[in-house]
């Protein structure tokens, strides 16, 4: 099994893999924000996408800026083959935990506890 | 690869502080910076200049590039702790240099001091287990928490604020009891309690005493302040009048650094052993009782 992914990281993975050619830090930041419908600090994915890389998940290459910002160059992210062996464990992982369990749970499960 | 700002809508250029994209070339390498700054400056132009207008969207811009510089590489507890020990330094030795008057034996003994603070920024800021992380943290909050607040106070004391300035200072001395009763009862360890005192202790100490030094600066080179110190002497001359402002913050600072430390120390331990003993107060028998070190 590959190394356990936490939301975070599987959420940025999930973007990677999402955008496809179009993976780069602000487009990834976009779709992370509209999936997880919270803000989310440009640091932390710049962070979680560093950290990705280090596990070798993703790998980036730089590519030509735009006129929209200042033609600052840019970084696209693709996912590797154990990137994707992480997110298929971390999704069979939670369908295991998940397992037997119909969902959405219903408050009347709630037993008091004497 | 950087090039002229572009119009967006008339003659408008959109651009964020300059001074915020020098922030993250400090703590970035060059390319990293490039790529940050431009994924930064496109969702500065495309949506948040549009939708909060330029105070707000600068205040977006600078928050973001702060959320850099934290989780910066190398820019954990162990670095701010030694580079804020380092300007500490060179604040005394720039004060000792323009007020040579000032030198004294004192000197040797706040050398040590910082040799402590140091030797344990450098070898033991590092988490060996969960427990240690747990602490650093705690430490940390409550530092920054506690000279902040004593920091406000003594300023809002000093601008004459009264009674609010009174309750802040009180509550930073309360702080540290607070520190080592949640760090003990977290790991149910008094020696964790005494721990994250002293980290807590450190870290206000630095804030107060860069905040004093400051403030003593300002007092001593804008006379007529709130809370300036006076030369008995008359007539007295503008460098006296400045080295006693210097001298008199330098030296609250110092006793706050050190002292404040020690008393972090002693408080944080005291309120981990009340607040382990109250939590097992409420415990049932077949609870953990023992008190462990």
């Amino acid at each position: 099994m590959a190394e356990t992914l936490g939301t975070f990281e599987q959420a940025v993975l999930l973007a990677i893999v999402r955008l496809r050619d179009d993976a780069y830090g602000r487009g990834i930041m976009r779709e992370v924000q509209e999936r997880l419908e919270r803000d989310v600090a440009a640091g932390a994915i710049h962070a979680t996408l560093e950290r990705l890389e280090e596990k070798g998940f993703i790998r980036s290459k730089l590519s030509m800026g735009t006129p929209i910002r200042d033609g600052r160059a840019r970084r696209f992210y693709r996912i590797t083959p154990s990137g994707v062996e992480a997110l298929n464990d971390a999704r069979a992982a939670v369908q295991n935990l998940w397992q037997g369990i119909r969902w959405p749970l219903k408050g009347s499960i709630w037993v008091e506890m004497k | 690869m950087a090039a002229e700002g572009i119009h967006m809508g008339g003659d408008e250029v959109r651009r964020p502080p300059r001074w915020a994209d020098a922030l993250l070339g400090t703590c970035l390498n060059a390319q990293e910076a490039e790529t940050s700054s431009g994924d930064l400056l496109e969702a500065y132009r495309d949506s948040i200049y549009p939708l909060k207008g330029r105070w707000r969207a600068d205040f977006w811009y600078v928050r973001q590039v702060v959320g850099y510089v934290l989780r910066a590489k190398g820019m954990g507890l162990r670095n701010w702790l030694l580079a804020g020990l380092a300007l500490c330094v060179l604040t005394i030795a720039f004060s000792l240099f323009l007020y040579p008057a000032l030198f004294d034996s004192w000197v040797a003994f706040v050398a040590v001091g910082f040799l402590f603070y140091g030797y344990a920024a450098a070898c033991h800021t590092f988490p060996a287990t969960p427990e240690d992380a747990v602490i650093l943290r705690l430490g940390a909050r409550y530092g920054i928490a506690s000279g902040t607040l004593w920091i406000v106070g003594v300023l809002g004391l000093n601008l004459r604020l009264g009674v609010w300035g009174v309750f802040l200072v009180l509550l930073s001395y309360v702080l540290p009891l607070m520190a080592g009763a949640h760090g003990g009862v977290r790991l149910w360890r008094l020696r964790a309690g005494m721990l994250v005192g002293f980290w807590s202790g450190i870290i206000s100490g630095l804030i107060v005493f860069l905040g004093f030094m400051a403030f003593g600066y300002l007092l001593a080179f804008i006379p007529g302040l709130p809370g300036a110190e006076i030369p008995q002497n008359h007539p007295y001359t503008a460098v006296e009048y400045q080295q006693l402002n210097v001298g008199d913050t330098l030296g609250g600072g110092l006793v706050q650094l050190f002292y404040g430390g020690a008393f972090s120390v002693i408080g944080a331990t005291l309120g981990g052993l009340m607040g382990i003993l109250l939590v097992r107060s409420g415990r049932s028998p077949e609870e953990p009782r023992r008190l462990v070190w």
